[in-house]
Order: C-alpha cells, then sequence, then structure tokens
C-alpha cells in the first residue's frame, strides 16, 4: 500500500528544495547579470571625457617644416580629435622673436596646455615660469628651457652624448691605435641640445686621457654651414678620428665634406637623428659610422600620456616637475634593419 | 643719346673728380690691404692656413656668399638694394629640385626655377621703379613673401635632397673645370660678367649714372624706370645661379640658410667692399676684396676654434667700422640726400 501521506510529503519536500534551488539559481544569475553590468560601465571613462573634452591644448614649434615636426602636428591633431579637445599650433618658424611673441598673445589667450618646443634654452625661460603662474600646463618638447616646467618630454641630449662619446672611445681611444683627435659640430650655439650633447660628450671622453677635442664649432643645424666649418677644420687636422655631430641633417654636410677630401670612412662620422630614413641610408652607405637615433615618433603618445594624467587630475601648473626620456636605439652597420628607420608622409 | 652721354660722363664713378677718385681708390684698396694683413697674419700663425687645400676651401665657404654680393651691388651702384637675393637663391633653386622630385626633367626644372627668379626680379623692379617703394622695403617684402610661399606652396619643407638624377645641378656645385672647383667657377664667372656689364657697356655707366643722380640722369633721357626694372631682374637671376651651385655641392639642402642672416653678410660685403649705399660708386674690385676678406677671417677664425658668439662679434665690428668708414667718405649734403633713401 503505498503511503499517499509519505509521498505528498517527499513531493512537497522535493518541491521545495525546487523551489529554493531554483530561487538560488535565480539570484545567483541576476547577482552575475548584476556583475556583468557592473563591469561594462568603467567608472574612469566619464570623467576621462569629461576633464578632456574642449580642453585647450596649444604646439609652439621652433619650426613646422621638418619632417618630423610635421609628424609631431599630425599625432598631436590626431590624438586630441579622439578625446574631443582643442587643438592648435603656433609656428615659430626659425624666429626666437616670433616665439616670443607667440607665447606672450597665448598667456592672455590662457589655454590650457602649452606644448612648448625651445628656440634654445633662455629666450622662453621667464614666460614659461609666468604661463604657468598663470595656470597653464607647460609641457617642454624635445629643446628644453633653463627654467623646468611640469614636464619635458623628449631627448635625453646628455645620453646621446654619451652613447656617442662612448662608441668614440671604444673606436679612437686608449688602445685603438688611433690618434684621439675628434671634432664636435653643435647646432645653434644657445640651444639646449648642443649644450647638454657636450656634457655628455665630454663625460665620457673623461675615462679616456687620450681623446683630444680640437675643435668645437656651430653648423646651426644647417648642411651648409656645417660643410664648410668641416672643411676647415679637415684642412687642419687631416689626421682627424672622429667627428661628433649633433643631428643628423647637418651631419650630410658634414659628410660631404669628408668625400670631397676623400676621408670617407677614415675619419668616423657620429651623430643622432630623429630616425627618419636618411640616416639609416648614410649609416649603409658607410657615410655615418654610428647613428643613436631618438625616435621621433614615440613622443606624442609620451606627451599625451602626461597631458590626459594631469588634467583628469586637475594638477596645478608647477606643483609637480618631471621628465620623460625617449629610448634610444644605437645603429651602425653591424646591426641596421629597415625598420629602424621610418619615412616621412607627405 | 647726347644727353646720355653727358649723364655718362656726369658721373663721378666712371669720370670721377680727383678727389672722388682718390677716395673711392683708398676705400677700395684698404679693404685689400685689409684682407692682405690679416691674411698674412693667419699664415704666420696658423699651421697649414696658407697650404694652396685651405685656400680653396676658404674660396669655396665664400663663393656663393661673394656671388649675392655681386648680385646684390648691381642694385646697390643704381641707387637701390636686394634684400630679396637670398631667399631667391635658396627658393627658387631648392624648388628647381623638388621639382625634380616629382618628375619634372633637369632642364625643364631649371628653366621654372629661372622663371620664378625672374619674376620675383620683374615684381621687386615694378615696385621700386614705377610705384615708387623704397627699395629697402619692397625687396625685404617680396623676400619674406617668397620664402612664405615657399614652406607653403613650393617646396613644403626647409630640407631638401639633391636627386641622384641631376647632372648639370650636380655639376655647378660639385664638378671641377680645370681643377677650379665649380662653385668658385661659378662665382668668378659672375664677377667677371657683372664687371665687364659695369665697366663696358652703356647698359652699365647708365646704371651708375642712375645711383649718382636719378633726376639728372632722367633729364638727359635716360630710361630710368626700365634701367632699374633691369637690375632688379639681373639681380635677381644672379642669385638663382648661386642657388643652384649651393644646392648642387651637397646631398641634402635647408632653406633656412635664407633666414640665418647670410643677407646681413651680403650687405656687409658690399658696403665693405666700397659699394656705396649712397648709389653710383664702387665695383666689383672691392667687393672680391671684402669676399676675400670675410673668407679669411671666417675661415682662421675656425681654425683658431673661436666661438660663435666672439665670431659674430668680429664680424659686426668689421661691417660697424665699414659703415662708419663709409659715412666717413661719402659724406652726405643737400647734393647726394634725396628723398626716399635708405
Amino acid at each position: 500500500m503505498v503511503d499517499l501521506k509519505k509521498w505528498s510529503r517527499r513531493v512537497l519536500t522535493l518541491s521545495r528544495g525546487a523551489l529554493v534551488a531554483g530561487a538560488a539559481l535565480g539570484l545567483a544569475a541576476s547577482m552575475a547579470i548584476n556583475a556583468a553590468s557592473a563591469q561594462e560601465s568603467d567608472s574612469l571613462r566619464p570623467k576621462y571625457f569629461a576633464d578632456l573634452k574642449g580642453k585647450k591644448i596649444v604646439f609652439l614649434p621652433v619650426q613646422m617644416s621638418m619632417d618630423f615636426t610635421k609628424d609631431w602636428d599630425r599625432s598631436f591633431a590626431e590624438m586630441a580629435k579622439q578625446v574631443g579637445m582643442d587643438y592648435s599650433v603656433r609656428d615659430a618658424n626659425w624666429s626666437s622673436q616670433a616665439q616670443v611673441q607667440a607665447l606672450d598673445a597665448l598667456i592672455v589667450e590662457k589655454p590650457d596646455v602649452i606644448l612648448a618646443h625651445n628656440f634654445n634654452v633662455s629666450v622662453l625661460a621667464k614666460q614659461l615660469k609666468r604661463a604657468e603662474d598663470a595656470g597653464i600646463l607647460v609641457i617642454q618638447l624635445n629643446l628644453k628651457s633653463l627654467y623646468d616646467t611640469t614636464a619635458y618630454v623628449g631627448i635625453d641630449n646628455t645620453q646621446i652624448g654619451v652613447v656617442g662619446g662612448r662608441e668614440i672611445v671604444k673606436d679612437c681611444g686608449e688602445g685603438s691605435g688611433k690618434n684621439g683627435k675628434v671634432a664636435i659640430i653643435i647646432g645653434e650655439p644657445t640651444a639646449s641640445d648642443g649644450i647638454y650633447q657636450i656634457q655628455g660628450l665630454k663625460e665620457a671622453f673623461a675615462k679616456d686621457p687620450h681623446i683630444q677635442i680640437v675643435a668645437t664649432q656651430s653648423g646651426k643645424w644647417d648642411p651648409k654651414v656645417s660643410h664648410d666649418v668641416t672643411a676647415t677644420i679637415l684642412q687642419q687636422n687631416p689626421d682627424l678620428c672622429a667627428i661628433w655631430s649633433l643631428w643628423g641633417v647637418q651631419a650630410l654636410g658634414s659628410s660631404q665634406a669628408l668625400k670631397e677630401a676623400n676621408l670617407t670612412g677614415k675619419v668616423g662620422l657620429y651623430t643622432a637623428s630623429e630616425g627618419l630614413r636618411y640616416g639609416c641610408d648614410a649609416v649603409k652607405s658607410g657615410d655615418f659610422t654610428h647613428l643613436v637615433i631618438w625616435n621621433s615618433q614615440q613622443i606624442p603618445r609620451d606627451v599625451f600620456q602626461i597631458v590626459t594624467f594631469l588634467l583628469q587630475n586637475h594638477v596645478k601648473p608647477g606643483t609637480m616637475k618631471g621628465a620623460v626620456y625617449t629610448p634610444l636605439l644605437e645603429v651602425s652597420k653591424d646591426n641596421l634593419q629597415d625598420n629602424m628607420c621610418w619615412d616621412p608622409v607627405h | 643719346m647726347g644727353a646720355q652721354d653727358e649723364a655718362v660722363h656726369s658721373s663721378r664713378a666712371v669720370q670721377p673728380r680727383s678727389d672722388w677718385g682718390r677716395i673711392l681708390l683708398t676705400q677700395q684698396n684698404l679693404v685689400w690691404i685689409v684682407a692682405l694683413i690679416c691674411f698674412l697674419t693667419f699664415s704666420i700663425i696658423l699651421r697649414g692656413f696658407a697650404r694652396l687645400d685651405n685656400i680653396v676651401t676658404l674660396v669655396r665657404t665664400v663663393a656663393v656668399l661673394g656671388t649675392l654680393a655681386v648680385a646684390m651691388s648691381v642694385t646697390v651702384i643704381g641707387h637701390g638694394i636686394d634684400l630679396s637675393v637670398a631667399s631667391v637663391m635658396a627658393v627658387c633653386s631648392a624648388w628647381t629640385i623638388t621639382l625634380m622630385s616629382l618628375g619634372y626633367a633637369e632642364q625643364s626644372a631649371i628653366a621654372m626655377g629661372l622663371g620664378l627668379a625672374f619674376i620675383i626680379g620683374l615684381v621687386n623692379g615694378v615696385l621700386i621703379a614705377y610705384v615708387e617703394i623704397p627699395a629697402i622695403l619692397a625687396t625685404l617684402a617680396t623676400g619674406i613673401v617668397l620664402f612664405g610661399l615657399s614652406e607653403i606652396l613650393l617646396i613644403r619643407s626647409t630640407v631638401v635632397s639633391l636627386p641622384a638624377s641631376s647632372v648639370i645641378i650636380r655639376y655647378l656645385g660639385q664638378g671641377a673645370f680645370l681643377g677650379v672647383p665649380m662653385a668658385i667657377v661659378v662665382a668668378a664667372a659672375a664677377v667677371i660678367v657683372v664687371h665687364l656689364l659695369l665697366a663696358f657697356t652703356r647698359w652699365g655707366r647708365l646704371t651708375y649714372a642712375l645711383g649718382d643722380n636719378r633726376e639728372a640722369a632722367r633729364l638727359s633721357g635716360v630710361d630710368v624706370r626700365g634701367l632699374m626694372l633691369a637690375q632688379y631682374i639681373f639681380s635677381s637671376l644672379i642669385a638663382f645661379v648661386a642657388g643652384l651651385s649651393l644646392v648642387g655641392s651637397g646631398p641634402i639642402f635647408s632653406t633656412r640658410i635664407a633666414d640665418g642672416g647670410i643677407i646681413f653678410d651680403v650687405v656687409l660685403v658690399v658696403v665693405l667692399g666700397g659699394v656705396s649705399l649712397s648709389g653710383g660708386m664702387g665695383g666689383m674690385a672691392g667687393v672680391v676684396g671684402a669676399t676675400a676678406l670675410i673668407g679669411v677671417l671666417v675661415n682662421g677664425m675656425t681654425i683658431l676654434d673661436l666661438s660663435n658668439q666672439m665670431q659674430s662679434l668680429i664680424k659686426g665690428t668689421v661691417l660697424l667700422a665699414a659703415v662708419v668708414i663709409d659715412s666717413l667718405l661719402h659724406p652726405r649734403d643737400e647734393q647726394t640726400s634725396r628723398q626716399g633713401d635708405i
């Protein structure tokens, strides 16, 4: 005989259990869904766009006619567009006076961020301080001022000097069998790049008393001036071991002077560049002995990381100070690869 | 005709009154004497300075400067000035090789560059001779406009590379004629051509007459405006040839040279060479002497490893001295000062 009561009780218990289990399952499921929806909305995102949208950012370059500054401009414009920032350029077009005037006007106009590419170490120093006092974030690019603003992004020129100098010591120093005579050709005499590179070079040369600097001249960032200076130095020192040239474009002028004196390969040419194709070509042809690349294409991303971080945290200009140096790549015939250099977009 | 000849004969440069002749000689000689003294001093104190190789390097360094000075002196003798020569030199020649990299044949690219230089000279001439804008302002402006145009329209970069396909331009910059580098040959040719034109043709003599006294020249029947037009076109064309030789000299060329103060060096050479800013005076001998002096100074100072600031200081002092001597030797009075004087 079937115990109906017992059965019904069991069914009831079972169904109650099922109900509880179902409810639990449902709860778990709904919790899972809730959890998923919480993950879907990124809590940082609204603030990110709210803090960046409509912010004014101005690029103040020494010139806008070189491939690497044009490349920077394209990248800045693209990145600003993606976050809704208002981006513009004030081209100094190789005139320090024009740069001073542009910055003066900007201090009145009061954008949120200025990206300053300093013509030389002193010309903008006072104004950069005034700009930060006025509440404008100032990021310095590649060419430094004596006055440190919130951030510097770009080349570590001292390190370039150290790396290039180390290579020259290796090829011309004690035990190399060479006489150790070195000529240094910097760019604009008052710009930060040459001043810091010479410090780095001297740091490297200090390790080897055999190295002897026979000339320190200015190539003014110009191949023709560099050519003439190099030709004159070579007349005086045909037994030179190495030439350090500040920048690849002007080093090409020096390489022409070496060619004319039939000294290509006999006098080493050491230089640094932004990584444009001509540099790798010159290493390949033997015109450059050693090239230190500071990849200019990496700089806009570093700049934007800093700018977006500072703006999201409403950092008061001048309260933080720091540098982001671009990694260096050493190129010589031994390790040359095509992808080490980049092609300009026209 | 007779009146024109009279204008020619009244010019102090061609038929100098005895005192003017002596002063002119003194100034031209002065620059040669100073150049020679510097040369001898450096030869004694600097090892290898007087070697032939170094002298060739020295002359090459100032060849373009000298050619531009030749171009500018044509206009200064005619009592004007052409400050656009540096821009014309850099931009027209850089445009020529840009056209070549865009696929134009070398000859047609050169023709187009020459055409652009001609147009700039024409615009200068029209502004100065017909619109009567002072030469210093008109040519300063056209130079700036041309430089701006180059970045917006023509070249779009300050650095241009010499295409591998270039033969003529490369020869002008890197070739040699009878063992002499073409850069020097081009400069020498410019000096000789301009000297012959100024000294032996009616055009040249009228240029002196115009520079000496424009009103007298006009009253004598000289086509003053046409003559000025021709001077500015001519100066532009010489500047273009100097530019071709310059872009041909290396694998890469920066138009920034036009922006880097070379024009002040050109004025320095012109004034130092005895081509007075008050017009109608001077000639190629002085310009060559002044170019040599600058070459010796720059070369010697580089060998001495003087800093850039020191070099500028010395060059600036020489310019100042030249301007002072110029105004002492050629004082202004009611007769020589004119409206629109520079």
